[in-house]
């Protein structure tokens, strides 16, 4: 138990020394919080920013048209070229030019990329001047309610993070058995330590502890830095919380060792967990919305891992509302696999050695 | 100048072989380029996405003429909505609102029991010079889901539509007003593969200049490589020069494999021959690549020289503008891209090329990265001038 003991604090010590996989499994997923955070206006306030639209018109009604609908703040234009500069350095989100003949819309390149779908306000517009020349507002009131799909009233940043706790798993437990199940194996310390009197099992056991505790404590520590930061909540069942994280870090433990059994020399297997990282981050649906993918995709994003982690923190920390059997069954599952991968590679990789 | 050519040929030939240089410098932009094209492309060209909705409706009328409409969007195969029907109850409704929260219907439209009298009502208040309150429709959307917002935009666009024909049967002349829409700064055949391809292009000489040159060199300093080519008598000029030959062949040989993919597979419009282009290029090669030995003078150990490049390649990469425009970021994350030098060349290869107008001025666009490159090889001549290799 003593050497156990020892191994595991070696290992949390080499985590924080090596500044590679600190960075990885610490900095990274929390510094792509705060880009794609702000860049895609997922702010932390919960608050929607209103949609900033330049107006010129000889029609004085236009500006207070624009102004009427939800979400629009209108700004008085005295010339196109001054629209199109204010879109351009980013002044306005948008803008509107009316002849009573034809209408024009133009948008910053950025308010697309925000919500696709912005390019249809000038449908909007014009259908409220059509009515507004007949004196009548409208004829059905559309009352929308828009549903929290959690335990909690959350942002979109905060929807966000729990697939950054993923992404942090993802990281610290696959880089990890590549680096003991690959790298090594190939520098030769496996070996070293077959000559002492350590059992293979104490010394899988010692690392895999070590790991595992870093990785827990990094993806709590981006979880509680997020929530303090950027003031975000959640609603988080502890017990669900601790079951999907550790279960998940096995699971991702699991694909590590798959990749050093695929791809024996270490740098091959690093560089493809890099790759499965970056597929990974794309096509699970964290950062990005998947929605729009054709379904093809979508069919791929919905086999990958990393979804079904991020799933289940976010079921644990109350974003989102899924049954506990659905949890406990992708715990289930990694377990599993984590169990034979680690049992088979690790007898292997003495027996080899 | 023989030996010096020899010598880059090897540097370059070594660089190549070693796998981990060809997968991160050759292959995993072409990746990258694939996997941006994949996942950006349908949102700035939205086309056949079907989103489901679920209408619940006690049936009437008007809620008939509702159903009819949405029953045609549904259909055939440029269909908008996949639709699923229920008749009007509290029961289904809590069905509908499950299947909402587990993501299985993007948008729950429910007609309520009393919409056909206040419709009717409101038409004859109408006609009777009164305006009373219009009837209620209700629309559950779903938080954070992106097909869930999309869906109501696109629902409450065809209300609109759908209360201009109501008002046309009762006699109003209405003439639709048509709506011309722009983006600001992009040609009007606006295509993804023409904005993101100049991006990769500075983002493969982004890659080469941080760990091509600057891991790379720093590593050749620290196992003293330098040090043993200095005793065979070839300049330190001469090493330099073959090394920076070295990797402009690595840089030629990246920009082929993203144009031939761009061109070839993605179809982009962007002509890699045009003089602007190919100056923007030559820049971003000069900035970057001064980039790299920079890296390498400030680094005393490979590793060292590798949390640097990783620190600075996410966010200068992302917030250069490579893959996404960012003209109103918040301040937070501004700065950076103003001190950025990726931020202009990004916005001036792209101005040069009629793609999307840059928020800069032409001068700055280009004096920024010169800047830069004067500043990162000023220090970095400083700092090898004092080393002893």
């Amino acid at each position: 138990m003593k050497v156990i003991w020892k191994l595991f604090l070696s290992t949390v010590k080499t985590f924080y020394r090596d500044k590679m996989t600190f960075f990885f499994t610490l900095i990274f997923p929390f510094t792509l919080v705060i880009i794609f955070g702000f860049v895609f206006g997922v702010g932390s306030s919960g608050e929607e920013s209103k949609l900033s639209v330049g107006v010129l018109s000889s029609d004085n009604r236009l500006y207070d048209v624009v102004n009427s609908i939800e979400g629009v703040d209108a700004r008085d234009f005295d010339s196109t070229e001054s629209i199109r500069q204010a879109i351009l350095q980013g002044k306005i989100d948008a803008g509107v030019i009316y002849n009573s003949e034809e209408m024009r819309l133009m948008l910053n390149f950025t308010t697309m990329q925000r919500d696709p779908l912005s390019r249809m306000l000038g449908d909007t517009i014009t259908d409220r001047i059509l009515k507004s020349d007949i004196k009548i507002d409208k004829i059905i009131d559309l009352k929308l309610t828009s549903i929290d799909p959690g335990r909690t009233v959350t942002t979109d940043l905060g929807y966000m993070i729990p697939g950054v706790v993923a992404l942090t798993i993802f990281n610290g437990g696959m880089f990890s058995m590549i680096s003991l199940f690959g790298d090594y194996r190939k520098r030769g310390i496996l070996k070293r330590f077959g000559v002492t009197p350590l059992r293979p099992y104490q010394f899988i056991l010692g690392m895999i502890s070590g790991r595992f505790v870093v990785t827990i404590s990094s993806a709590t520590l981006v979880l509680m830095l997020s929530q303090l930061i950027f003031k975000v909540n959640f609603n988080i069942n502890w017990l669900l919380y601790l079951i999907s994280v550790s279960t998940s870090i096995l699971g991702m433990m699991a694909f590590g060792i798959l990749l050093s059994e695929i791809f024996t020399e270490p740098a091959v297997a690093s560089e493809m967990g890099s790759l499965f990282m970056t597929v990974m981050m794309f096509f699970s649906g964290i950062y990005f919305p998947l929605e729009f993918l054709p379904g093809y995709l979508r069919k791929i994003g919905s086999i990958l891992p990393l979804a079904y982690v991020a799933q289940s923190i976010r079921i644990a920390t109350g974003v989102e509302t899924g049954s506990s059997i659905f949890v406990l069954t992708v715990s289930l599952i990694m377990t599993m696999v984590f169990s034979v991968l680690v049992f088979v590679s690790g007898s292997k990789a003495f027996r080899s050695d | 100048m023989k030996r010096v050519l020899r010598l880059s040929n090897y540097l370059f030939k070594s660089l190549v072989r070693d796998g981990s240089n060809l997968f991160w410098l050759l292959a995993f932009p072409c990746i990258l380029l694939v996997i941006m094209m994949l996942i950006f492309s349908p949102l700035y060209e939205p086309k056949n996405i079907t989103f489901n909705l679920t209408l619940i409706s006690y049936g009437g009328t008007f809620s008939g003429i509702i159903e009819r409409v949405f029953n045609e969007v549904s259909s055939g195969e440029n269909r908008i909505f996949q639709l699923e029907k229920f008749p009007g109850s509290g029961e289904n409704l809590e069905k509908g609102l499950e299947r909402l929260k587990d993501k299985k219907t993007d948008l729950v439209l429910e007609i309520p029991e009393d919409f056909d009298a206040r419709m009717l009502n409101w038409f004859m208040m109408k006609n009777m010079g009164i305006t009373p309150s219009a009837p209620t429709i209700n629309v559950y959307s779903l938080k954070h889901q992106a097909a869930s917002q999309s869906a109501y935009v696109i629902v409450k666009n065809i209300f609109q539509k759908l209360e201009l024909e109501f008002l046309k049967g009762m006699g109003y002349q209405m003439e639709i007003i048509p709506v011309k829409t722009e983006i600001v700064g992009t040609e009007d055949t606006f295509s993804y593969i023409d904005f993101i391809y100049p991006g990769m292009v500075i983002f493969t000489v982004f890659m080469t200049g941080l760990f091509g040159i600057g891991v790379d060199m720093t590593w050749l300093k620290e196992k003293g490589i330098m040090r043993r080519i200095n005793v065979t008598g070839l300049a330190n000029s001469e090493f330099i020069i073959s090394y920076i030959i070295s990797r402009f062949y690595l840089i030629i040989l990246q920009i082929a494999l993203i144009t031939i993919i761009a061109k070839f597979i993605f179809k982009t419009n962007v002509n890699p021959f045009a003089p602007a282009f190919i100056l923007y290029t030559l820049l971003t090669i000069l900035c970057l690549s001064s980039l790299g030995f920079f890296i390498a003078a400030i680094s005393k150990t490979t590793n060292s020289a590798n949390a640097i490049s990783q620190v600075l390649n996410f966010p200068l990469q992302f917030l250069g503008g490579l893959y996404f425009p960012l003209i109103n970021v918040p301040w937070v994350i501004r700065w950076i891209v103003i001190i950025n030098p990726i931020t202009y060349l990004t916005s001036g290869i792209r101005d040069s090329l009629g793609i999307m107008k840059s928020p800069y001025p032409d001068i700055v666009t280009l004096l920024v990265p010169v800047f830069w490159t004067v500043f990162f090889l000023f220090f970095t001549v400083k700092r090898f001038g004092k080393e002893e290799f």
